[in-house]
């Protein structure tokens, strides 16, 4: 590869000649400040925060788009430099409303840190600012236009990420906004509620809809009995909000935290997460009897499901009837769990604890309420976990460690895994082998099918060679269900997540903002399923059957894998979506009134 | 008249078009003219072109209305070099042109608006009614700060 000799700030170097003057200067230890860029997803050379001087130019460049060239001489910090850099933050400021106080991402902003970092005490120019209505109509994801820097993040995920493509340039002039088309609500569009806009956003702009004050309300009603479920990814997760390492599990400390908030019974997700395995296995083997429809999609992530249903409605049928671990985990809350506890299930109130802004989606979709109820009825990413936990002064790290509650609080480590990419096929796989086989599996783990990049594998299963893929990222499902249709490719089990890294990624988790790198921030997510992989080695149990938790259940109460109850309560069904009307959902009003 | 010749008058062939003023033309509101109509073509993609090129105008309207203080000159000079060094395409680059050549040749009119709130052209109208004149005779429209 051909080498550029150029000098940065007098400093002579040596770099291959596709860089940017940026990643040069970075290289070498020299840092530009960046807003819009988010390398190998996004530069738009928008924002000009990052401006150097190419020594004998009137102009100055956005190092983030600029090529080096063989003898460029660049400066990164003279003082017109820091002086135009900080005259560019002013006037993004200037039109920007000065609310980080009362903001979402208050103390993890990027525009925030840039005003500090260049020292911004006063406002060189003001004027008018733009003034558009916020959009809190869609059940997942806030937009707040007038925190908007537009810098086009979330336009470039949507659009080649995930392949929705809701965002756009809106208007133009001193009113550009990036928004769906006409500036409308997300309610009136296509988007599937992953929240990864959400995670990519510099600023306050995009945010989840609050359940908290929900929460709050429900933990402070005497009537109410408030269980929670935490989903597998929670606990590698939500440490780092308290400032342990990436990817550090805090499953015990998660669970007392829990319990000091004032919550009755604390469940573990993953529990829901093993029987979703017993009945998608029990679903694969039939399907394999019968010949199919293959192949079988996954259906735990609502984001993927709400895509299929939208864009590629012919494939529904592939779908896995199987609801998602949270939904299971709501059914049977107000029905076994109540027949157990002796507890009214019209007093159950669940909670539940994701990674993820598209559960909110979910658990109001019209057919979620086989209980005879909502079956869930609140939930709160990592995100605002945490924040109940600040504001209850509650620091994890001086936390003792506790133990979930019975009877739905014991998981094994394929329940674990779903949290990471490629987890759920690898957890299905575990039981579906044996079932087929009748043999045990002398090593559990099937390395195959685990990666952060799109996979397929032949599993050998008795004379049955099973074909499986995983991919992440609904654009990564586009690319395989049209090559599928070409008859390029032929599986009989996909798993699709909609998020980078799987649910380790969801667009709930911690924001990062210390890269401006795409594949460095899927990097960081990936860690937290080191941690899953952790508690699943250490887990007592590794196969979802001989979960002893689950055999009681079967035993006790749904009989066997797909049985009638099983299909009523924990099986669901889909639809066909048309791409620009709005459905109604339910009211988030619920069924049970309870006597105050 | 060719490129060069124009280019080193300071100026562009642009369209071809040319534009012939006497006494009576305002410069300063011959600025915000231009500066409106860039600004109105701006895409708004980058930041010095869509925020930039509305704070000039708001200033030049502030100026024509009458309104203006000393250091908006400054300031205008400030941003106009921010929008050519900064901007990301030619529009924003040469957005700030007019504003730089008439402050630079006319400063004289630049002040007369600012310090004495008087338009030596007689064409803000703002300016005439705050010096009692007649109110007759304003070419550019002048739109209000919000
Ligand atoms: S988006 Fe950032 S800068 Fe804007 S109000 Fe929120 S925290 Fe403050
Ligand atoms: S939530 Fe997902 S689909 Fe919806 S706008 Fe954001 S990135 Fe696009
Ligand atoms: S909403 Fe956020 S990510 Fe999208 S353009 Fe605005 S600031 Fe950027
Ligand atoms: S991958 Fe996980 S976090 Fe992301 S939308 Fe799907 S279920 Fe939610
Ligand atoms: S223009 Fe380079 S980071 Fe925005």
């Amino acid at each position: 590869m051909a080498k550029i000799r150029l000098w940065i700030d007098h400093r002579e170097m040596e770099v291959e000649e596709e860089s940017t003057v940026l990643e040069a200067a970075r290289r070498a230890g020299i840092d530009i400040p960046t807003l819009c860029y988010l390398k190998d997803l996004n530069a738009p050379a928008a924002c000009r925060v990052c401006l150097v001087q190419v020594e004998g130019k009137p102009t100055m460049d956005a190092s983030c788009v600029l090529p080096v060239s063989e003898g460029m001489r660049v400066r990164t910090n003279t003082p017109e430099v820091l002086a135009a850099r900080k005259e560019m933050i002013e006037l993004l400021l200037s039109d920007h409303p000065f609310e980080c106080l009362t903001c979402e991402r208050n103390l993890n902003c990027e525009l925030q840190r840039l005003a500090k970092r260049y020292g911004i005490r006063d406002i060189f120019i003001e004027g008018s600012r733009n003034h558009f209505p916020i959009d809190d109509l869609s059940p997942s994801v806030v937009r707040e236009p007038d925190k908007c820097i537009r810098c086009r993040r979330c336009l470039a995920i949507c659009e080649y990420y995930q392949a929705v493509g809701i965002y756009r340039m809106v208007e133009r002039s001193f009113n550009a906004i990036v928004g769906p088309a006409y500036n409308g609500s997300l309610m009136e569009t296509p988007c599937i509620y992953c929240g990864q806009c959400i995670t990519v956003c510099p600023t306050g702009a995009l945010h989840e809809q609050d359940s908290t004050a929900r929460v709050w309300e429900a933990l402070r009603d005497p009537h109410l009995h408030v269980v929670v479920q935490t989903a597998p990814s929670i606990r590698s997760s939500i440490g780092e909000e308290f400032g342990y390492p990436v990817g550090t599990p805090v499953a015990g400390q998660m669970i007392a935290a829990l319990r000091r908030l004032g919550f009755d019974r604390v469940f573990d997700d993953c529990f829901g997460a093993d029987v979703t395995v017993m009945e998608e296995a029990t679903e694969l083997i039939e399907r394999l009897e019968r010949g199919g429809p293959f192949p079988q999609f996954t259906s735990c992530c609502p984001s993927w499901v709400r895509f299929c249903e939208l864009f590629y409605p012919e494939y529904t049928k592939n779908l896995s009837e199987v609801k998602s671990p949270q939904q299971i985990f709501g059914a049977l809350a107000k029905t076994y769990y109540a027949r157990e506890a002796g507890i009214d299930p019209a007093r159950i109130f669940v909670v539940s604890i994701m990674p993820c802004v598209s559960k909110k989606y979910e658990l109001l979709r019209p057919e979620m309420s086989d209980s005879g109820y909502r079956d869930v009825d609140a939930e709160l990413t990592t995100r605002e976990f945490a924040q109940m936990l600040f504001q209850a002064g509650i620091d994890l790290r001086k936390l003792p460690e506790e133990e979930f509650d019975d009877p739905l609080g014991s998981a094994s480590g394929a329940g674990i895994i779903f949290g990471s990419t490629g987890g759920v096929m690898e957890a299905a796989l575990r039981t579906a082998y044996e079932w087929v086989t009748g043999e045990e599996l002398k090593d559990v783990e099937f390395p195959q099918v685990r990666s952060d990049k799109y996979k397929d594998a032949e599993i050998e299963m008795g004379d049955l060679r099973l074909k499986v893929a995983v991919a992440r990222g609904t654009g990564e499902a586009r690319r395989l269900i049209e090559a599928l249709k070409k008859g390029q490719k032929e599986y009989h089990f996909v798993e699709v997540m909609a998020c980078p890294a799987g649910c380790v990624g969801g667009g709930g988790q911690p924001i990062y903002i210390e890269t401006d790198d795409w594949n460095e921030q899927v990097a960081h997510r990936s860690r937290r399923s080191g941690g899953l992989y952790r508690l699943d080695r250490q887990a007592e149990h590794r196969r979802s059957h001989k979960n002893p938790a689950v055999i009681k259940l079967y035993r006790d109460f749904l009989g066997r894998p797909g049985s009638e109850k099983a299909h009523r309560l924990l099986h669901t069904g889909y639809l066909s979506r048309r791409l620009y009307s709005p459905e109604p959902l339910p009211k988030k009003e619920h069924k049970q009134k309870v006597p105050l | 008249m060719d490129y060069d010749s124009l280019r080193e008058a300071g100026s562009i062939i642009g369209s071809g078009g040319l534009i012939v003023m006497d006494e009576d033309s305002c410069m300063v509101d011959l600025a915000r003219f231009y500066l409106d109509f860039n600004q109105d073509e701006s895409c708004g993609k980058c930041t010095p072109c869509r925020i930039g090129s509305k704070r000039m105008l708001e200033l030049l309207q502030k100026i024509t209305a009458g309104r203006g203080e000393e250091q908006d000159l400054a300031i205008l000079e400030r941003l106009a070099r921010l929008m050519q060094r900064g901007s990301l395409c030619g529009l924003g680059r040469t957005a700030p042109n007019p504003l730089l050549s008439t402050l630079r040749l006319f400063r004289e009119e630049y002040r007369a608006h600012v310090n004495e709130k008087r338009c030596p052209a007689g064409s803000c109208r703002n300016l005439d009614r705050l010096q009692g004149g007649p109110e007759e005779g304003s070419r550019g429209e002048d739109k209000t700060v919000d």
